[in-house]
């Protein structure tokens, strides 16, 4: 609920999601949220288990879901909530 | 009901996409896509390269907008290194990046008069482009995929007869714009098609976080040049160009500008570059400290952005690409949603896609499946253009 917390509070303040970014170190998953407002970009970074869902922002940022179910494919997380993207 | 699938195979597009569009009578209800068919790995690849060698697969990732990954990536890399680069090469970068938009924006500028049904226009938008592409080869030695820079500075230097060669080509464009501009904006099959076509506005644009020349047709000052300028953009005579309502004509007329500008900064580059150095060395067996780096900059289509984390290694630990198009992806579902399937071709195609997506439709009718090839969906098209000509123009040139 935190990662949720703090993108809502950015997206008021104006930044907008540039991507997002899953790191596998082994035992837990590095999720890296990238946000840009003109020349300022931040990199929020949370750290969860192997085994952890991670809410969706999908939401928050309509776009969300494309960079979610990505990063699904390339470490595993699971993000719960997000919306599908293939057709069937 | 019938449910309609666009793509995902073509053997001449670089990479494809799938829509699956659902369709009573003419309009369409609701769009949604199907990707991973060209997945290559590439984030992964780029794990397994030394810092320095990355470039090459880089810059393989698109074969219209190569230019820009190439400078992305090396800029990066030089951020994780802390390698500042010399001034000269800083220039010819900004040259050889505005001649890939020139030439992406034309190559766009034809495919979109194909798929309306210009074949001479789009004859001439591709010649031109020639000239561009045969400059590039007696400068990089490649046709396209350039690879001038490396990770320190460019392997290639423009200067004397070179530099006397590139001037006359942007006379050449100069001239050519004038006459691009008359035939876009007079022609008035172009307008029917484009005008009031698939309205994005300025709030959703911002919800969706879009980027590129589709962001700033709808009035939102997204570009990575304005907003995080790099190189020596502040300096040049760069400018923003914003549309007014976020058609497809107003998109359109965004690239069409932006070509302008990028000849102006062309020129300008080419009368203000100085210093002699063109690049310091990196070794790729040289490891650089631990951390991480961004590197942004502005596509042909968009922002493209890189990450790369580095845990002091001759190889990345982990490198994240976001390219334009996968960007602006969830507005092309939004937009297709309650408009007439002949307009679907003008409105993805405006979005300037940097992969396929109409190569196969195949449509399902009272339980059966009928299937339409991309060409047959396009001659569709301008049938029922030519249909219901009068009628549209009402609607759309007279509001």
């Amino acid at each position: 609920m935190e990662i949720r917390k703090i993108l809502k509070e950015m997206r008021d303040k104006g930044y907008y999601l540039i991507t997002i970014t899953a790191i596998d170190w082994g035992d837990v998953f590095e999720i890296i949220y990238h946000l840009s407002k003109g020349n300022d970009v931040k990199n929020i970074r949370f750290i969860v288990f192997r085994d952890e869902e991670v809410p969706s922002i999908s939401d928050i940022f309509p776009n969300a879901f494309i960079y979610e179910w990505e990063q699904f494919e390339k470490v595993g997380v699971k993000f719960r909530g997000a919306k599908r993207l293939f057709g069937d | 009901m019938a449910k309609i699938y666009f793509g995902p195979y073509h053997p001449a597009y670089k990479e494809p996409l799938g829509i699956i569009l659902e369709v009573e009578g003419e309009k369409v209800i609701d769009a949604e896509i199907s990707i991973g068919y060209a997945h290559r790995e590439i984030e992964k690849i780029l794990e397994e390269c030394n810092w320095v060698n990355g470039m090459a697969i880089a810059s393989k990732i698109c074969g219209i907008c190569s230019c820009v990954h190439n400078n992305t990536y090396c800029q990066g890399v030089e951020r994780i290194f802390g390698v500042e680069i010399p001034e000269r090469a800083k220039y010819i970068r900004m040259i050889v990046l505005e001649l890939e938009r020139v030439q992406s924006h034309l190559l766009w500028l034809g495919t979109m008069m194909h798929e309306i049904g210009y074949e001479t226009l789009f004859m001439i938008f591709w010649g031109d482009r020639e000239k561009i592409l045969e400059f590039a080869e007696k400068f990089s030695g490649r046709r396209i995929a350039w690879m001038v820079s490396i990770p320190g500075g460019v392997r290639r230097d423009i200067k004397g007869k070179l530099a006397e060669e590139l001037k006359k080509l942007i006379n050449y464009f100069r001239k050519r714009w004038e006459f691009y501009r008359e035939i876009l904006t007079k022609d008035e099959t172009i307008l029917v098609r484009l005008k009031n076509v698939g309205i994005l506005e300025k709030e959703k644009a911002k919800e969706y976080c879009v980027v590129g020349p589709v962001a700033r047709a709808s009035g939102l000052k997204r570009d990575i040049r304005f907003e995080d300028p790099y190189l020596f953009y502040e300096e040049s005579p760069y400018e923003i160009i914003l549309g007014e309502n976020g058609d497809c004509f107003d998109r359109m007329m965004v690239r069409l500008k932006e070509i302008k500008i990028s000849l102006d900064i062309i020129e300008w580059a080419l009368e203000n570059m100085k210093g002699k150095e063109i690049s310091k060395k990196i070794s790729p067996f040289q490891k650089p400290p631990e951390g991480e780096a961004i590197s942004r900059m502005e596509a042909p289509r968009g922002e493209l952005f890189y990450y790369f984390r580095s845990d002091g290694d001759i190889r990345p630990k982990r490198v994240r690409i976001r390219t334009p198009t996968f960007a602006n992806i969830p507005t092309i579902l939004e937009l297709l949603k309650d408009v007439y399937l002949a307009d679907v071709p003008a409105i993805v195609f405006s979005y300037d896609p940097c992969i396929a997506c109409m190569d196969r439709v195949l449509i399902i009718k009272n339980g059966k499946e009928e299937l339409m090839t991309r060409k047959e969906l396009v001659e569709y098209s301008k049938k029922w253009f030519k249909r219901n000509f009068e009628r549209l123009k009402r609607e759309r040139l007279c509001s």
